[in-house]
């Protein structure tokens, strides 16, 4: 033990013993913890404490330079400042049977979102054009990220014979990890999309959606009908928490030497979190500023 | 050196070294990726076949990645004992893995023959063994450590405390340590990864540990996981740190991505040594993981457990206080399923503590892969009862702001006394004065944050 380390603990002794003498310690901060009171140090220790800080040559060490620590409320005030599962109780060292049922609960969910399709319905009802990767299965698409960044030759020669050419604005929504996302999502928020650029006198390119499909495929779109802007809507990652959760990216896509970091994003969305109704205006905004200054990215906003 | 053998009745010719590491290996989804995977299984028994008769000498003068262009193999190659080397250098991985094994063989014996070796040899000996080898093998090795506490000793399981918040909450943050500590969560690190990587979010997320920490005496160590280069500017504006984080990649390319180099993980190490708030001497905390060089494109064609030990390799030169892989984060184009994940969960494991390493596990899953929370809690048994340094401990394992699974407190609480083991000392004696332990066993009061408002 060295001399650093020594002083360190004489201090946290220190900090104990002082709580434990009635009236409070040396500083005459606020009255410490209960619980420090109650269960704090032993008498033995004040005396070691005492002893070593002799030894060391430095007398009783002065009181401790950090004020107790004080609540900022009950266990209800500290369980009610998060998301997380806390305060669950146990059966014995495990979960309560309700507790692990519900995380078993909210994993199915999760699950189910990577594994679903976006609804047929949606697609047809927001007049989508779909398309489909490279990759030929859900498992094909978890193992090789590169079949999920292009279009299949039959998808690409659907945009290069049926899209709007040179639009202002190019949209395209990606299922990537979760498709759910996409069909809770997009019937909120497409026509508001929609409605709010035509509004702003946007010239739109025809509409895509992208089964089996990561964030670059999009890219690929842009490219092929010569749009400005790149607006992508794509399914996060699930987590136990939700797995209705979309990205926005915004891209401005004339652009040389194109890299990752040209990318605004947007993400979190979803009814416990940027509520799509909020996420419309925000994405708006990216595309306009994008076709105003003509680039996106980290140096667009610096 | 001999690449050629025959598995019944067939011959097999590899180009090199590197493909016969490569196709060595049990099968993972990222090896296949990099199309570097054996093709099935009789190639890879031939591939074993093939390095069970190598050199430890030849794996030595075939790194992973250029001695010219790459500073990670000049670090690894400039690190090893050349006694130890020229007394084991005709050895071959055969040899060696039977060494390992020998019931002659102490864990003090084997790390001091890893001083000899380059991360190939160790990765090389790791592809020879069974799931059980590796469990054993490690078992056999202790790597204690110091900080503010003591990390590593037998009979111990410690836990890093991750109080992730979704938004940096300072409050947040306290609600899941004060529940986590009084399960005995914690007692090798509270660590937070934190939202924004930016300095005055390492200090607020720092200042509010320091002031808890050392206002209850708790004898543990603090840490806020931003990226090396934040955290030194926030230790230079006096933020109190008791151990600093970085990622590790195997390769210069591949740390190049993370943002890092050589010459600034020294930097980091003088700095936190000079100016943070615990004693040390062991005072970087390093992660890695399978996968990252490849998805960084910087595995110069090698095949990811290779590229993972190289991670040891690079972290040893800086003696870090705890060292862990996170092994199901990456996803399933690396590790597909429960299985691959375990596999590389005790090879890491074994790889790390071969090298000397500290060696902890983030034993976890994402929900795009094929694994659950079985997966999660058997790997966590193997790796405990390997004598894994520590794991990770958060509410329900319920990763709030990463998204993915972890071990939970209660997970840690049921391996302690499945396997009878305890926390650091110095955080068992703090439990006992709080109440909240009594003879290595949890008390009434424990699972409750009460204990401290």
């Amino acid at each position: 033990m060295d001399e650093r380390e020594l002083r360190e603990l004489v201090r946290a002794v220190v900090v104990g013993a002082m709580s434990e003498a009635p009236g409070g310690n040396a500083t005459g901060a606020a009255v410490p913890p209960p619980a420090f009171r109650e269960r704090g140090v032993s008498p033995e220790d004040i005396k070691l404490a005492k002893k070593a800080a002799v030894w060391m040559g430095g007398g009783i060490p002065t009181p401790p330079v950090l004020q107790l620590w004080h609540p900022a409320g009950d266990r209800s005030y500290y369980l009610g400042k998060t998301p997380a599962r806390l305060g669950v109780g146990s059966a014995g060292l495990r979960y309560r049977t309700e507790t692990i049922l519900q995380f078993l609960s909210d994993h199915a969910t999760a699950r189910d979102a990577v594994a679903s399709v976006v609804d047929p319905q949606v697609v047809a009802s927001l007049g989508l054009v779909p398309l489909v990767s490279a990759a030929k299965d859900r498992t094909q698409f978890l193992r090789r990220p590169d079949l999920g960044r292009r279009l299949s030759d039959a998808s690409r020669e659907i945009v290069q014979k049926q899209a709007i050419r040179g639009p202002q604005v190019q949209f395209v929504a990606v299922d990537g990890l979760s498709a759910t996302a996409l069909s809770v999502n997009l019937p909120q928020m497409l026509p508001l999309l929609n409605k709010e650029l035509a509004a702003a006198g946007v010239r739109m390119g025809t509409p895509f959606v992208v089964s089996l499909g990561r964030v670059v495929c999009a890219d690929e779109i842009a490219r092929l009908t010569g749009a400005e802007v790149l607006c992508l809507l794509v399914g996060e990652r699930p987590g136990l928490r939700t797995a209705e959760s979309m990205g926005a990216y915004v891209t401005y896509m004339k652009v040389r030497n194109f890299n990752e970091a040209m990318r605004n994003v947007i993400s979190n969305i979803h009814s416990g979190g940027l509520p799509p109704a909020e996420a419309v205006p925000a994405i708006v905004q990216n595309v306009l500023r994008a076709l105003r200054d003509k680039r996106t990215g980290v140096d667009a906003n610096g | 050196m001999n690449l050629t053998t025959q598995v019944r009745g067939r011959h097999y010719t590899f180009r090199d070294l590197k493909e016969v590491l490569a196709k060595s290996n049990e099968r993972k989804s990222g090896d296949e990726l990099a199309g570097v995977a054996a093709q099935n299984d009789t190639e890879r028994v031939a591939a074993r076949r093939v390095l069970a008769d190598v050199r430890m000498s030849e794996l030595r003068e075939s790194p992973a990645a250029p001695f010219e262009t790459d500073e990670v193999t000049r670090l690894i190659q400039g690190d090893v004992d050349a006694t130890v080397f020229a007394r084991i250098r005709d050895w071959t991985v055969a040899q060696m893995r039977e060494y390992v094994l020998a019931q002659t063989t102490s864990g003090e014996d084997i790390v001091a023959v890893g001083r000899g070796l380059t991360s190939e040899c160790i990765a090389a000996v790791s592809k020879l063994m069974t799931n059980l080898d590796l469990v054993l093998a490690a078992s056999k090795i202790r790597v204690v450590t110091h900080a503010n506490t003591t990390l590593g000793l037998r009979g111990r399981h410690s836990v890093r405390l991750q109080p992730n918040s979704t938004t940096d909450d300072p409050d947040a943050i306290l609600a899941a340590a004060m529940e986590g500590l009084s399960w005995g969560i914690g007692d090798c690190l509270i660590g937070v990864n934190p939202v924004t990587d930016t300095v005055e979010a390492t200090r607020a997320i720092l200042d509010m540990l320091h002031e808890f920490t050392r206002s209850w005496g708790i004898p543990t160590q603090h840490c806020c996981l931003a990226h090396v280069t934040t955290q030194m500017e926030a230790l230079k504006r006096g933020c109190p740190m008791d151990v600093m984080f970085q990622s590790l990649a195997g390769s210069e390319l591949s740390c190049c991505a993370f943002g890092i180099n050589n010459a600034m993980l020294a930097e980091a190490t003088a700095m936190i040594s000079e100016m943070g708030t615990a004693p040390g001497p062991n005072l970087m905390y390093f992660e890695t993981g399978q996968g990252s060089e490849l998805s960084s494109g910087g595995h110069h064609g090698s095949d990811q457990v290779v590229m993972e030990a190289r991670c040891y390799g690079l972290a040893r030169h800086y003696q870090p206080f705890m060292v862990n892989s996170v092994v199901g984060f990456i996803g399933p184009e690396y590790l597909f399923d429960g299985k691959q994940v375990a596999r590389a969960g005790i090879e890491d494991h074994f790889m790390g503590k071969f090298h000397g390493l500290p060696m902890g596990c983030d034993v976890c899953y994402t929900n795009h892969m094929e694994a659950d929370q079985n997966d999660l809690e058997n790997l966590a048994i193997l790796l405990a009862t390997a004598g894994c340094n520590f794991f990770m401990g958060l509410a329900m394992g319920d990763d709030i702001m990463l998204n993915y699974q972890s071990t939970s407190f209660h997970d840690n609480a049921a391996i302690r006394q499945l396997l009878n083991l305890r926390p650091t000392p110095e955080f068992e004696a703090w439990m006992e004065r709080m109440g909240l332990m009594k003879d290595g066993r949890l008390t009434s009061l424990a699972g409750d944050m009460r204990v401290f408002l």
